[in-house]
């Protein structure tokens, strides 16, 4: 039982923050609902269809971000054998694959009025969409075999493989020419988005972080059920 | 069993774990390595469109079915009398190419604002788009603000700015 | 939204779609789990008080 010490004093910790998280998810989530629907201004060339971008970017960088995530734990449960670090990965799989799922569709519905196209395979699209794929394949390979370390050590090879996408996704606007535009915040010389639509932006990306730890958190809860279930099945067979 | 005092020596699992760990990084260098080997090799058709710099200097072989982008040069777009024949010149702020396209435009097809156009570059230089795409820059605010700013004087002009 | 409703107001639905959806898979997951638990211990407790009476 060991092994288990660790993940429990943790779960205590997650409970512990998870109403609060959750609370929060809702009341940014709901700042920034108000402020992109209702407070914030219309662009001066774009129109009303800028609040398109209060859901598009945020969910864009938790795509990233949760990626990220996956493949940092990936190498600390291949490196370390950190038992929590494979359930952390494991569990915030779907959340990205949403999350990338919302850019992907909120992103065509913003092209066509804009660029006059749905899609086109520019390499920041195409760099997203690989995204996307390698989530499917990662879900998908973590619960191909019987025995789930085997499927969580196969699963995280694919994610340190696939992280080489992420800085490509990143940079693409800079090293290619690309039908879509460049970052707006991390431009260093001028900010680039005016504040009225800044702060929609940030809440929304505030209260989309907060919604991956809260399903976070319920996902490794479940994780570690799934786990004891598993392990009184062992122990009635072998019993 | 002990090891000679005063010498620590690293622990089995400490060693295997470091082993993986130098075993991880030289795989991630790896892929890296072959990824970036293969994405240079490939720039041209990762590229999505060529600039009329690139038409000038590269060439463009005409009849070949490409896109070509930069800014919608001001004052520039002319409708022709059928109302649906728009010409208009692109620019990258060193070369131009004028293009031809009839059709219905994008809403954000404006002068000052960028453009990727997909045809063939025809015989006598003019680009015949079957397709116009806008392509929009990455600043963001009310038109109140911009106003102010172009009044005020301190609108950072994109044909003066960043363009690529 | 000046004529562009129909691009923005499926944006946001189809977000919340998603999230509401994502949440509500993880928590009827979790909850089908903890139920498989319950009942899976409490069989176990069965046989061993079967055992310990014969």
């Amino acid at each position: 039982m060991q092994r288990f010490a660790n993940p429990t004093r943790f779960m205590r910790m997650a409970n512990a923050v998870l109403p609060w998280c959750a609370a929060l998810t809702v009341v940014l989530i709901a700042a920034g609902l108000y402020l992109g629907l209702v407070r914030s201004p219309a662009d001066y060339q774009q129109g009303e269809t800028v609040r398109i971008m209060y859901v598009h970017v945020p969910s864009a960088w938790m795509a990233l971000f949760i990626y990220a995530s996956i493949a940092m734990a990936s190498a600390t449960a291949l490196i370390w054998k950190h038992p929590l670090a494979d359930l952390i990965a494991r569990a915030s799989a779907p959340v990205g694959a949403g999350f990338t799922l919302i850019c992907l569709i909120t992103g065509s519905l913003w092209g066509k009025p804009m660029w006059g196209t749905w899609w086109v395979w520019d390499a920041r699209l195409t760099s997203v969409l690989i995204l996307f794929f390698l989530y499917l394949g990662y879900i998908a390979l973590n619960n191909a075999f019987d025995d789930p370390t085997r499927g969580a050590r196969a699963a995280a090879v694919l994610a340190l493989v696939g992280a080489v996408n992420l800085p490509i996704i990143k940079f693409s606007v800079d090293w290619w020419n690309t039908l879509h535009q460049p970052a707006s915040l991390t431009r260093l010389d001028a900010p680039a988005i005016h504040s009225s639509m800044l702060w929609p932006l940030l809440a929304m990306a505030v209260g989309f972080t907060l919604f991956y730890v809260t399903v976070l958190i319920f996902r490794l809860r479940s994780e570690i059920v799934a786990a004891k279930i598993r392990n009184l099945r062992l122990v009635q067979i072998g019993g | 069993m002990s090891a000679p005092a005063g010498i620590p020596r690293p622990s089995p699992a400490r060693a295997r774990k470091r082993r993986r760990m130098y075993a991880v990084l030289a795989g991630l260098t790896m892929i890296a390595i072959a990824v970036a080997l293969v994405l240079t090799a490939f720039e041209d058709s990762i590229v999505f469109f060529y600039s009329p710099t690139d038409v000038v200097e590269k060439g463009v072989a005409p009849e070949r079915r490409v896109r070509i982008g930069g800014l919608v040069k001001e004052n520039s777009i002319s409708k022709a009398d059928d109302g649906l024949t728009t010409t208009f010149i692109v620019t990258d702020l060193s070369n131009t190419l004028r293009v031809s396209y009839t059709g219905i435009l994008p809403d954000m097809f404006r002068e000052g604002q960028g453009v990727v156009a997909e045809g063939k570059l025809s015989r006598s230089g003019v680009f015949l788009a079957a397709e116009v795409l806008a392509k929009h820059d990455e600043t963001y605010m009310p038109r109140e603000v911009a106003d102010a700013l172009k009044k005020s004087g301190q609108w950072r002009d994109p044909e003066k700015g960043h363009a690529k | 939204m000046g004529g562009y409703g129909a691009f923005i107001w499926p944006s946001y639905l189809i977000a919340a779609a998603v999230l509401i959806g994502l949440l509500a898979q993880t928590l009827v997951t979790l909850w089908r789990r903890e139920r498989t638990l319950a009942a899976l211990r409490a069989t176990i407790a069965d046989s061993d008080a079967e055992k310990d009476a014969s």
